[in-house]
């Protein structure tokens, strides 16, 4: 097993409590223990996922969402998470089903009051995007971004695997809308800007794989990515980290694509850095050299 | 596009859909907590020659810190530089000589421990901007410690400032918990804050998994009075050491262009330090918002209460450029051409 000591290390670090936190030093946080229950599970690791669910669930919201940290009472962005570690665990489906109730709710907000009435006075519109396409904002009451927007949709195809109902694929739709409208010019993905003041912006690779597996998982027409896909390779070309290199070998599983000579690369950046002992880097890494299927693969193994 | 020039505008990207970035027209009447209060009677301020980034910055830095009164035995001590992105090709971030240089100087002034903690503004991706910007082999090399501040732990605290709105903060727990933050901003204009100096550079502090990436809670509630609401929050003894050796002048603080000033300024009062870099950059502080702000009960902008050691400001100050919308900024006497 190539992630035999990547998995090891992210064992290591677990806290006492059954979660992980963002780092070995630090308490057990939701996006942490989430990932590294995905990877637990994937490497048949029993004992580790189950209370790792268990933190879980423990942590999670009336309304179904779940904070960033415990110590943080808001909902947050990291309930997609969640969500994904949870579906289809007999200890965990229900939570999850919450979760997922939260998650149609939750809406990023349109361009602010104040911004469109300096758009007005200065008779030129800051960005380009569609300020109508909403998908899932970090933080509630803020703007839709492409990340959270990604793992929001992929949370939600998971939980119904024959298709999801309405309202969720009204949901799915304007966020695939709001991924697709947020493409920088040549391809690929930013935090969620594609030209501001007349500038095109350029895309980041995490970014960029991370959009492409919520738009692999919905099975768009490759046509309509392959310039993201030639910008990441672009991108993979001169970036090495476990956080990139990590998801971008998920993307390109979920599109049947070879990932053999980034999972090279992703063993030796391990080598280099330990991905900095980060857990969402370690389980990431551990998730995509994984043999067995991963929450975050939709149609992809 | 090329690499550089993007990055150069991701900044301006980062807060653009929801910005709130025009500069506030009226002083607000006073919203701030007497518990915010700590504007000193006198406030020393050091400013030293130094005009490479090499191994002479030790001494250097030890120099400034002793000169502004800095006394660090014992303390635990965090370094907060600037390192909302990187760009090879630009003058970003606060350089990575300087940070291990200030390490070891302080190391070597009795604190207990010196740690360098920053959240990244933009991108999530912490190894990349370490390892690209040569920050992590130069960590390595003297045994020193970063801490990502966007996943740190997290305590709440009442804002003392009330600019924003915002009834509270979240603030690392790593910044929080220390006895000593060092803010080491680098030198530079900002196209929507006037300048981005020893105040600006804590927006780096707040925590990426609670605000967002870019910062959008914060960018909602607008720049200037973020930049209130967290300083005057923030429950931890300062000292500030700005990175003037090469500054960024123009459409700071991503797209700008580098400038040499061959400078470092010092001082814990982080009002009368960026009120003296200003200054350094052929700027009136009085007409950035935000530090005319602070000025009302956080620090001293007026010369006549800064107590100015090492070198005379007229020595290094020089007009930095200054983008169309800015120009109301300069100084009414230029300082040098």
């Amino acid at each position: 097993m190539r992630n035999a000591a990547i998995l090891e290390r992210l064992v290591a670090i677990r806290n006492p409590d059954g979660g992980w936190g963002t780092t070995a030093d630090r308490p057990s946080s939701t996006e942490p223990t989430a990932l590294a229950v995905m990877a637990m599970a994937a490497a048949a690791r029993a004992a580790e996922s189950t209370a790792g669910r268990s933190w879980l669930i423990e942590q999670q919201r009336a309304d179904g969402a779940w904070p960033v940290t415990p110590s943080v009472p808001e909902p947050s962005w990291c309930t997609s998470l969640a969500v994904l570690a949870l579906l289809d665990h007999d200890d965990g489906d229900a939570a999850a089903r919450r979760g997922i109730d939260w998650l149609l709710v939750e809406k990023g907000i349109g361009v602010p009051l104040r911004e469109r009435i300096r758009e007005f006075f200065h008779g030129t519109k800051t960005t380009a995007l569609d300020p109508t396409l909403r998908g899932w904002p970090w933080a509630t009451g803020t703007f839709s971004w492409v990340e959270p927007t990604s793992y929001a949709i992929l949370a939600l195809l998971r939980a119904w695997p024959a298709g999801p109902p309405r309202p969720a694929t009204d949901r799915i739709e304007e966020g695939r809308r709001m991924i697709l409208d947020r493409t920088c010019p040549g391809g690929g993905w930013n935090f969620g800007n594609k030209r501001v003041l007349g500038v095109d912006m350029e895309p980041y690779p995490d970014s960029t794989a991370a959009a492409l597996l919520a738009l692999g998982a919905l099975r768009v027409d490759p046509a309509d990515v392959r310039e993201s896909f030639d910008a990441l390779e672009r991108m993979l070309a001169e970036t090495r980290s476990g956080l990139t290199l990590s998801l971008s070998i998920l993307c390109y599983r979920e599109w049947r694509r070879d990932p053999a000579a980034m999972a090279d690369l992703l063993v030796a950046d391990f080598d280099r850095t330990g991905f900095l002992d980060e857990t969402r880097s370690l389980a990431l890494a551990s998730m995509a050299l994984a043999d067995a299927t991963v929450p975050f693969l939709v149609n992809g193994k | 596009m090329d690499r550089r020039k993007f990055v150069r505008t991701a900044a301006l990207a980062s807060i653009a859909p929801v910005m709130g970035c025009d500069r506030p027209t009226l002083l607000p009447p006073q919203p701030w907590s007497l518990d915010a209060v700590r504007k000193p009677d006198l406030s020393p301020v050091a400013v030293l020659a130094a005009d490479a980034y090499d191994g002479r910055l030790v001494d250097i830095v030890r120099r400034g810190a002793q000169l502004a009164g800095l006394d660090v035995s014992g303390k635990r001590v965090v370094l907060k530089p600037n390192f909302v992105e990187f760009d090879p090709g630009a003058v970003i971030n606060t350089n990575p000589v300087l940070i291990t240089a200030t390490l070891e100087a302080l190391r070597s002034m009795g604190a207990t421990s010196v740690v360098v903690a920053e959240g990244t503004g933009h991108r999530r991706d912490t190894e990349y901007i370490m390892t690209a910007s040569g920050l992590y082999d130069a960590l390595r090399d003297i045994g020193g410690r970063y801490i990502d501040l966007n996943g740190d732990a997290v305590r709440p605290f009442r804002s003392l400032g009330q600019y924003t709105g915002l009834g509270e903060l979240w603030l690392p727990e790593t910044v929080a918990g220390a006895d000593l933050l060092v803010s080491m901003p680098k030198m530079k204009t900002h196209h929507w804050a006037g300048v981005t100096l020893s105040m600006k550079n804590l927006f780096g502090i707040m925590p990426g998994a609670i605000y967002g990436w870019p910062k959008n809670v914060l960018h909602v509630r607008g720049i200037h009075q973020s930049i209130m609401d967290i300083n005057a929050t923030l429950p931890v003894p300062r000292f500030n050491i700005v990175d003037g050796i090469v500054g960024m002048e123009g459409n700071g603080p991503i797209q700008g262009t580098a400038r040499q000033s061959g400078v470092l300024v010092f001082g814990a009062d982080p009002v009368a330090v960026d009120a003296t870099a200003a200054r350094l950059m052929g700027i009136d502080p009085a007409r950035v918002w935000y530090i005319l702000q602070a000025d009302r009960f956080l620090g001293n902008i007026d010369d006549a209460v800064i107590e100015q050691r090492g070198e005379p400001i007229t020595r290094f100050a020089q007009d930095y450029a200054l983008i169309e919308g800015m120009q109301n900024l300069r100084q009414p006497i230029t300082t040098s051409g």
